[in-house]
């Protein structure tokens, strides 16, 4: 795989690597995208009927927890909060 | 003096209702098993420190129900550290999420739990269950009891070798394609990949959500049946689990009834000698059991393999995305928050866990979604369509497990296709959605050692019940043929 595209691709995929692992991973993801490459010999194939739907199950958003029962328990699974919010750095 | 090696569920659970021995007893039992082997095993990555407590819990209902007592009521259980048990850290195998502590209880856990189970730990397992070896964890290989030097199998390589070393009775691991059934075949256990939505995905770490399912692994068909009807039931948490009016089988018990379709392989299909010749063997066996055998192939297997290898890492690449240091787990500053996603994912995941991200995101990528994953999911459809077909003609479909015995430590590690290769046999069912039951199948030897290899049962969906009846017949025939 080109080294570029890789490289873009760990960017999209928020991943720090170094450009020699990048190197590595691109022979390594070459083979198995070579190997998986043989799906496209399957014939009389229709990619529009995009193979088997799933369906999105919903259920109404209903009888919320009390606003603070879960919150101490979860927070503190968080790496960084302050004044029982989870902390990150700005967005814009 | 308890001999873990010796006892079944169904054995144990009469022992405990008699009074032969308490439930701690048998946890007690199951410890001492874990501390004589545990360190050069390696099956568990920790061994909970309220295993007692929870024994004597089990033990009121035990006395408390007597006969009526659940059958898994003190029954000693290892648990896969990507199932959640509230309070307890569930790793996944990885330095992410390696001082994570679970807030909930799995849905599967919740059931063992009502049932009076006793867990005793967690096991080693690839990192987020990615890999057939058990040397993608972050933590340490887990060895095969049969031959140090070789793998146990994977991903649920510790489940497999914490009961492979009597160090628990039964086991919960997880199969996305083949990650119970393989180990299972490594260590000389029965593995079963239920029926997808048999098993709720509730509390199961997400690796890539259409094909993951937890799955027992015991010493006995017997024992990993009442593992599956112990964890089986509708759960609305999740949305892919199956109604229970879905669960109706027709239990067919009458071996003349049954059809069997075997795999037609070849001299030349690349197969190890050891595991064709036992395969061989093993057909026979099924014929000697009196079911009517049929050699057959199986269309588009071969591309079961491919299909598998871009469905998983496109869902692979969206399930971890969730992993970016916010709410959870490990934590790496960077410049910004985007160096905070990236330093944080960067040293977070493993070697493999990376590769499939990037696998996954390459073939989700605009200009090459339709040419992989597209068409993956479009063969999909055709491969379920045609087993649905086969499922007229057989009852059952018979294949080997595993395309070779268990192979030697670091072996495969460079060679991540070769290490993907494993799967080529179990993938068929989770690519399918369909249940299917790994019983072992006898010994290969390989350098003078014997080393444990197994056939698989593949049926329909909901057909469990027939799985586990040819499943306990083979089990019998082949120790039959022992004696």
């Amino acid at each position: 795989m080109d080294f570029k595209e890789l490289k873009k691709l760990s960017e999209l995929a928020r991943l720090k690597a170094s450009d020699e692992e990048l190197s590595s991973l691109g022979k390594d993801l070459g083979t198995i995208l070579n190997y998986v490459s043989l799906v496209k010999e399957v014939a009389g194939v229709d990619i529009s009927s995009k193979g088997e739907m799933y369906k999105n199950v919903m259920r109404e958003d209903e009888k919320p927890d009390d606003p603070l029962k879960f919150t101490d328990t979860l927070l503190r699974e968080a790496p960084l909060t302050e004044k029982r919010c989870i902390k990150v750095k700005k967005i814009l | 003096m308890i001999d873990i090696s010796k006892l079944t569920i169904s054995a144990t659970h009469n022992h405990l209702i008699s009074g032969d021995f308490s439930a701690k007893d048998l946890a007690e039992a199951c410890l001492k098993e874990i501390e004589k082997h545990n360190s050069r095993l390696f099956a568990y990555l920790e061994v909970f420190d309220d295993v007692f407590l929870q024994a004597e819990e089990s033990q009121k209902i035990l006395e408390k129900k007597r006969t009526d007592a659940p059958l898994l009521a003190g029954i000693p259980i290892a648990t896969k550290d990507n199932i959640l048990i509230k309070g307890h850290i569930a790793s996944c195998g990885s330095r992410i999420l390696e001082h994570y502590r679970a807030v909930y209880d799995a849905f599967a856990v919740t059931r063992l739990r009502e049932a009076g189970a006793v867990f005793l730990g967690r096991t080693n397992m690839d990192e987020f269950a990615m890999g057939s070896s058990t040397e993608n964890s972050a933590f340490g290989v887990t060895k095969n009891p049969y031959d140090e030097s070789r793998v146990a199998g994977g991903s649920s390589g510790g489940s497999a070798v914490a009961v492979a070393m009597n160090g628990a009775l039964g086991a919960l691991g997880s199969e996305t394609g083949g990650s119970v059934r393989q180990p299972a075949a490594f260590c000389g256990l029965v593995g079963l990949k239920p029926t997808y939505g048999a098993v709720s995905r509730s509390g199961l770490v997400a690796m890539a959500s259409s094909f993951d399912q937890i799955g027992p692994l015991a010493k006995t068909v017997d024992d990993v049946r009442i593992l599956f009807e112990g964890i089986s039931a509708h759960d609305k948490k999740d949305s892919t689990s199956r109604v229970s009016n879905a669960r109706i089988t027709p239990r067919k018990n009458h071996q003349e009834a049954l059809s069997v379709g075997v795999l037609r392989l070849t001299d030349e299909g690349g197969l190890d000698a050891g595991i064709l010749k036992n395969y061989r063997q093993s057909i026979q066996t099924i014929k000697d059991a009196g079911y009517k055998v049929t050699e057959i192939e199986i269309p588009l297997m071969k591309y079961v393999l491919s299909v598998y290898y871009i469905i998983m890492p496109a869902e692979v690449s969206s399930n971890l995305a969730r992993f970016d240091g916010v709410r959870y787990g490990f934590f790496k500053e960077g410049a910004d928050i985007l160096g905070d996603y990236s330093n944080t994912r960067g040293f977070g995941f493993g070697d493999e866990a990376r590769r499939r991200i990037l696998l996954g995101t390459y073939v989700l990528s605009s200009g090459y979604y339709d040419a992989y994953y597209n068409k993956a999911r479009v063969v999909q459809k055709m491969i379920k369509e045609s087993v649905h077909k086969l499922f007229g003609q057989f009852d059952v479909l018979a294949l080997p497990t595993v395309p070779e015995p268990a192979f030697k430590i670091g072996e495969k590690t460079n060679d991540p296709l070769r290490m993907y290769l494993s799967d080529i046999f179990t993938t068929l069912a989770n690519v399918a959605g369909i249940p299917a039951l790994s019983v072992p199948s006898g010994n290969v030897s390989v350098d003078g050692v014997f080393l444990p290899t197994g056939i698989q049962f593949v049926g329909s969906e909901w057909s469990e019940d027939t799985l586990f009846s040819i499943g306990e017949t083979f089990e019998r025939q082949i120790k039959k043929t022992e004696v």
